[in-house]
């Protein structure tokens, strides 16, 4: 459990220096040139630009630090193997997080060990400091949140997440997904719908 | 849903806590990057895995060249054990030119040799006439007596690879050891299909002698009887040629003479060179290997007589002639074998064992009497003329072909010979006789 860190906010993704799109890709493309042609320092750079990243958003969708670490490690192990098959369309950081999010649900999806949607920390959150309570309403609230986001069905949980915890953009989940952009604003609209029945529901 | 609740939703899923990553966490994905995206080991590991592809189809292509060159060695090998293996059509050819050096009256037309000196193997006696129906003989046709044309005999088309030595071994298999009594070919006993009939090398110093007393028969107006026919054939195939230094197996094949059908004949001639050596005597043995699948009847001309150890031993400066009717099946294919023949010797030349094989294809079964050499003509017709004293066999137009014959070539004195007598001595007609199976 991480509870010094819950307070500290983060960008999705992870705040870039602002660049022109066509610089960035070909920027990208080097790197996975360099990468694939075994070069080690540019895989090493492709870790420390997009691993944050990652792991956030495995942290908002598992809500355990170690858990996020522990799939972020295994998300890179996958990306490594799969390498060679990414053929580059989409940026890189949209491919690491299919992989993180796929990760993510098959640790869920294992017998044996699951993650707890329903205390995720609860216990570490005691404290005598005055903003504590501020704090705890705005955990439970993002908690009900996400527990809201986790039921909802697949492919409007994906979009969420990766829209919204993934800070992807609509045009590249779309790509992702391979529909359009305003099947993907459907989707959005309708897992608004959705979640806000369900923490209506949570409400009462 | 309201814009507010909406608004409040998305800044609820965008104020997602989120926690920093571990420390730890960098090294510990960095560490997790695998060897193996060095695409430089990549390329090791694959001009690896290629060379040793490339290694394995070297060795294979090694094993497979080194295979075929043993087995092309082996052949050759066993094809070195046969001095001489030549398409018939080819002995025929340098029998015709044998002939025409040996001819001395220059004033004879080229195209047909004079009578080849062959000393035929005894002709051993075939299957059973019960077994096998009788050829049909040379018909008395009188119009059989047509010149023999000029043409060269045609070259024998390139043969199938002859399988001589699984026809020795068939031949061996097949014939049993010589005791040294002539022994009837067994047809039954052959193996793959082969009707095998073993000849041993017939010394002949009677051969003259049965000539001499049917001249003096007919001089006498009396009717010849129990002629001797392997003697006749052997007096008209004639003697070796006097520069022969080694024995010569001499086969060549046509349709039979006087033949209105398909009746085709087979000369085999063993010449013995004359004596040089101070060795009298040479170890000879023949045998004949028939593909009975083809063969819709033979029946062997010379006549099989008794003989004891010495038959296999060739008297210096002689030659023996035997002589096999064949009918083919139909269908047949000209490139098809219908007959091998293996002759074992002792070289008088080497002093060493040796053997020649020879094979007939049908092909050389087609070939017209008349442009055979002189000696095969020689042989077949005395054959012919010489079975109708009997009267087994019809003469009409013997006399005519043998007049052909030496008029053909004026200087042979065996075919003027052979002309006389069968001019003195016509026998009666009678229809042709055959023999099959």
């Amino acid at each position: 459990m991480c509870p010094t860190d819950v307070a500290s906010l983060a960008q999705f993704p992870a705040p870039e220096p602002q660049r022109e799109p066509s610089s960035r890709w070909a920027d990208e493309r080097a790197l996975l040139e360099a990468i694939r042609s075994g070069d080690r320092d540019a895989a090493e750079a492709m870790v420390e630009r997009t691993y944050p990243a990652v792991y956030a958003s495995l942290f908002r969708l598992c809500s355990d630090g170690d858990l996020a670490a522990d799939l972020t490690q295994e998300t890179y192990q996958k990306a490594w193997s799969a390498l060679r098959r990414f053929d580059g369309r989409s940026q890189l950081f949209t491919w690491l997080y299919r992989i993180a999010y796929t990760t993510f649900l098959n640790h869920v999806r294992r017998p044996r060990r699951t993650t707890s949607l329903d205390e995720p920390y609860a216990a570490d959150l005691a404290g005598d400091d005055p903003a504590a309570d501020q704090v705890l309403l705005q955990k439970e609230d993002s908690e009900r949140v996400r527990a809201a986001v986790l039921r909802l069905p697949d492919d409007l949980r994906f979009t969420v997440t990766a829209h919204f915890w993934g800070g992807l953009p609509v045009r590249e989940i779309a790509q992702l997904e391979n529909i359009t952009t305003v099947a993907i604003r459907k989707r959005l609209h309708k897992a608004f719908s959705i979640l806000e029945a369900m923490m209506d529901e949570d409400l009462r | 849903m309201t814009q507010k609740r909406k608004a409040e939703l998305q800044r609820k899923l965008s104020m997602a806590p989120v926690a920093k990553p571990p420390s730890d966490l960098a090294d510990r994905i960095k560490a997790d990057i695998p060897e193996y995206l060095d695409a430089g080991r990549d390329r090791q590991r694959l001009s690896r895995s290629i060379g040793f592809s490339l290694r394995v189809a070297a060795s294979i292509i090694l094993l497979v060249t080194s295979a075929f060159f043993a087995v092309e060695f082996l052949s050759r090998t066993d094809e070195a054990e046969t001095t001489v293996t030549e398409p018939v059509a080819a002995i025929a050819e340098s029998a015709v030119k044998d002939d025409v050096q040996q001819q001395q009256d220059l004033d004879t037309p080229a195209p047909t040799p004079p009578p080849q000196r062959v000393v035929g193997a005894g002709g051993a006696s075939p299957a059973p006439p019960a077994a096998r129906p009788k050829l049909a003989a040379a018909k008395p046709a009188e119009t059989a007596e047509a010149p023999p044309p000029a043409a060269p005999l045609p070259a024998a088309p390139p043969p199938p690879p002859p399988a001589v030595a699984e026809m020795r071994e068939a031949v061996a298999e097949a014939i049993e050891p010589s005791a040294g009594r002539r022994r009837q070919p067994d047809a039954g006993a052959a193996a793959n299909d082969l009707a095998v009939a073993r000849f041993e090398a017939r010394d002949d110093p009677q051969a003259e002698t049965e000539v001499d007393r049917l001249k003096k028969l007919i001089g006498e107006g009396e009717s010849p009887a129990g002629v001797d026919v392997g003697a006749v054939i052997d007096h008209f195939a004639g003697p070796p040629q006097p520069d022969l230094h080694d024995i010569r197996l001499q086969v060549e094949a046509s349709r039979a003479p006087l033949a209105a059908d398909d009746t085709a004949v087979i000369r085999y001639t063993i010449d013995v060179p004359a004596a040089g050596t101070g060795e009298q005597l040479r170890l000879a043995q023949l045998s004949i290997a028939l593909e009975t699948s083809i063969i819709h009847s033979y029946r062997t001309i010379s006549d099989v007589r008794p003989s004891s150890d010495e038959n296999k031993l060739l008297t210096t400066g002689t030659s023996v002639t035997g002589l096999v009717e064949v009918r083919l099946a139909a269908g047949t294919r000209p490139e098809q074998r219908v007959a091998t023949i293996l002759l074992d010797y002792v070289s008088p030349a080497s002093g060493q064992k040796t053997n020649t094989t020879q094979p007939v294809y049908a092909r050389d079964l087609e070939r017209s009497w008349q442009s055979a050499s002189r000696r095969h003509r020689l042989a077949t017709l005395s054959a012919t003329w010489s079975e109708s004293l009997s009267g087994a066999r019809g003469a009409t137009g013997v006399a005519e072909a043998a007049a052909a014959l030496a008029q053909e070539a004026p200087g042979d004195d065996r075919a003027q010979e052979l002309a006389t007598l069968t001019a003195s001595y016509r026998p009666r007609t009678s229809s042709p006789t055959g023999s099959g199976r």
